[in-house]
């Protein structure tokens, strides 16, 4: 199954997957939120995805020309990199540490690895 | 105990030299039988303070690590051989000599990471529910706590611009500058991640300032402009200029004048010196600086004590001092006499009291080391001590900085005469021996302890044990999870990810692979050129009035060659830094010891303990049967 457009040129910036549903959409807010303030661009594809928030974030990478992916899913948000290992990703959330609070520190954490700038530790499911 | 038979008529037995440092107990093991032959060596941590029993355990350990690796028993030793010298205790002390404190709350100086749009604002600073009942044309500033959102802070700015009301800026608490300024009509510039939102005064003039990325601000960190916007005096400029200034090269700043003057430097006063020699006292204003008291101190001479003027900063820090060394050498204070004091002038990070988001502002001081001599009756416990649990006798050897030079000696290339300086944790001790039997010795405070305090205190770090590391370790950044940028530029990879928790921080480099991150926020050139600076000015200071001590009239420029020994010695880049500048000042040569060809700059002291007490029996000043 294809997600994304095969062809699809990697953008530059941040690129998140995200699927339709309540919860998404808010904690998806947050992420943005996250990026904004730190002022890096970003894109979303919003579709409905498999549940494996792990494995669309690793694959979403890939079209950040940056090499970050994040996947914000009903089951958990993943902050990943495409040079890491698929199974270990950089941060993940499982729902129930998925909230408004750590959904924004996800934005921040990625803008950050792009900016080079020390991570904010959470308490995460990695 | 009977010595070991070797033939008809050469007898042979172990020996032990054993050297307590302030930080490390050293020992070497050898062989005679006639002439030393050295078995091996060991090294422990010093247990307890420098000379007293409390040494018991680092000298076993130390000395049990020595004989495995002499392939021997610790019983079959038949002596050990220690310093003659009482131990030279040593203390330090910092004090800041001046101190920026902000009366009635005035924020001064702000740095946050993301502060939003771009400018400068100058208005009262009101508090969002009276923001819309302000005046048309009213320049106004207001300040947002985290309970309001930063979407409802967007539009009550927007609402109130379309009322035509003026506002100028925006003060914030939570991290969201850019998400307000993004959402508001009209570029202004907001200042976030102010912690204590509630202590901005409210009603009061105040001037927001927010550079454009990869600029700095112009205005408030001028004083003079600062004088005009806010209509302020010539006495009330001075007063704030100090702090004004120490906003250059921020990127953002707020400073919110309130009626009692705002802002003032307050110095402390630092108090006198009484340097007390044997011919000559001498009175020392230590806010005059560490050079001062340095000049002072080699025109005295030898000193007899120093005492710190009451009610004072020096005074406290010299009582403070000499309680210390009461309770290492179990002395009442008052026999405390300091024989040697060193001072050197720095900049500390300090919060500013009354500031409102942690600011810091850069505060004069001075750090201060001294140096007492402990009673012998320490030294001769801490003997009974070890022959009772070995039951093994003990001799005593010279001084440890002439054992040091006799140990130096055995370094490849050296040769008399010769400048030995032991570079110790609390102490530098340095002999000149002529190598005509003429010995001159020097202990002066100052040494690898001070480096460290002045690390810990210009860097803000509050962690001696973080200090000491960044003192001892090579520094890198952590660019990605995959690489590592060290300090000459050079780049590390690993093909495994690094932790999460060392991305993007200053690591320090361990030996072994290990990455110690530095979890403050501090600029890898930064804590470099700090590093750099502590030893230089700590250890090139101290080395001259060492040798100022020992050659003939003082003559620096009349030493030949000089070798580095001890602890410091091994520090990665501070014998180079001492080469280099003896060369460079002097033309002197100076190198790190390697005693013995193969032991570096250690050891040197139980090597010459050793070798001092076999010259001893070679020429029969023991006796075999002892």
């Amino acid at each position: 199954m294809n997600y994304l457009n095969k062809s699809q040129k990697a953008i530059v910036g941040i690129f998140i997957a995200t699927s339709c549903g309540y919860f998404e959409s808010i904690w998806t807010n947050e992420i943005k939120f996250g990026l904004e303030e730190e002022q890096v661009p970003y894109q979303i594809k919003q579709r409905l995805f498999p549940d494996n928030p792990v494995y669309l974030a690793y694959r979403v990478a890939d079209y950040s020309i940056f090499g970050v992916g994040i996947s914000c899913l009903r089951n958990g948000i993943v902050l990943h990199l495409h040079n890491l290992l698929q199974e270990k990703p950089l941060f993940y959330l499982s729902d129930q540490n998925c909230n408004l609070k750590n959904a924004r520190i996800i934005g921040l954490n990625a803008a950050r690895i792009i900016k080079k700038k020390p991570l904010v530790l959470i308490n995460d499911n990695c | 105990m009977v010595p070991e038979k070797n033939g008809p008529e050469q007898t042979s037995y172990l020996l032990a030299g054993v050297d307590i440092g302030n930080s490390t107990t050293e020992v070497s093991i050898a062989r005679w039988n006639g002439s030393v032959q050295f078995l091996g060596s060991g090294l422990s941590q010093t247990t307890g303070i420098k000379g007293t029993s409390e040494n018991l355990a680092g000298i076993q350990n130390a000395l049990s690590i020595a004989a495995k690796n002499s392939n021997c028993e610790l019983q079959d030793l038949r002596v050990i051989c220690m310093n003659a010298a009482t131990p030279v205790l040593g203390d330090l002390s910092m004090s800041t000599i001046t101190e920026t404190i902000i009366t009635e709350s005035t924020m001064i100086g702000h740095n946050p990471d993301t502060p939003g749009g771009s400018g400068l604002g100058f208005g009262k600073t009101v508090l969002p529910e009276d923001l819309l009942h302000c005046s048309k044309d009213e320049k106004v500033i207001p300040v947002f706590s985290h309970t309001t959102s930063f979407r409802s802070a967007a539009n009550l700015i927007n609402k109130a611009s379309n009322l035509n009301i003026d506002v100028q800026a925006a003060i914030i608490q939570e991290n969201e500058g850019v998400l307000i300024s993004n959402r508001i009509h009209k570029k202004i510039p907001i200042v976030d991640e102010v912690s204590q939102i509630d202590a901005v005064p409210i009603q009061m003039p105040a001037l927001v300032e927010v550079a454009e990325p990869g600029w700095t601000i112009k205005s408030l960190s001028n004083p003079y402009q600062v004088a005009t916007l806010f209509g302020l005096s010539p006495t009330e400029t001075q007063k704030i200029a100090p702090v004004s200034i120490s906003l250059t090269g921020n990127r953002s700043a707020v400073v919110i004048k309130t009626p009692k003057g705002n802002v003032q430097e307050k110095v402390i006063r630092v108090g006198r010196l009484q340097l007390i020699g044997a011919q000559l006292s001498k009175e020392v204003d230590l806010a005059l600086g560490a050079e001062q008291l340095l000049s002072s101190v080699e025109k005295i001479g030898a000193l007899e004590d120093v005492i710190g003027e009451p009610g004072t900063a020096s005074g406290g820090m010299l009582q403070h001092i000499k309680n210390t060394l009461s309770l290492t050498s179990r002395q009442p204070v008052s026999q405390i006499k300091i024989q040697d004091i060193f001072a050197t002038d720095t900049v500390v990070p300090q919060k500013i009291t009354g500031g409102m988001a942690g600011e810091k502002t850069l505060n004069k001081a001075i750090g201060l080391a001294a140096m007492v001599w402990s009673d012998k009756a320490l030294i001769q416990d801490l003997i009974t001590e070890i022959e009772t649990l070995f039951g093994i006798p003990v001799k005593l050897g010279g001084s440890e900085i002439e054992m040091g030079i006799t140990g130096a000696l055995t370094t490849p290339g050296t040769t008399s005469p010769l400048i030995a300086v032991d570079m110790g944790g609390g102490s530098i001790d340095a002999a000149r021996f002529d190598g005509q039997g003429n010995l001159k010795t020097v202990h002066l405070a100052g040494a690898g302890d001070m480096v460290t305090l002045l690390i810990d205190n210009e860097l803000g770090l509050q962690d001696r044990l973080l200090a000491e590391e960044i003192k001892i370790y090579p520094a890198a950044k952590v660019e990605s999870l995959f690489h590592i940028q060290m300090e000459d530029g050079q780049c590390q990879f690993f093909d495994h990810a690094l932790d999460r928790s060392l991305f993007g921080k200053v690591i320090l480099l361990k030996p072994n692979a290990e990455m110690i991150p530095v979890n403050k926020d501090i600029k890898l050139d930064n804590l470099i050129s700090i590093r750099r600076k502590a030893k230089k000015n700590v250890f090139i200071p101290n080395i001259l009035r060492a040798l100022r001590h020992i050659l003939p009239g003082g003559n620096i420029r009349a030493a030949d060659e000089m070798i580095l020994l001890g602890g410091s010695a091994l520090d990665f880049e501070l014998s180079g830094m001492i080469s280099q500048f003896m060369l460079e000042e002097y033309g002197i040569i100076t190198g790190c010891g390697n005693v013995r060809g193969l032991l570096g700059p250690r050891n040197a002291v139980a090597t010459g303990l050793i070798l001092s007490y076999c010259d001893k029996i070679n020429s029969n000043r023991y006796e075999l049967s002892q």
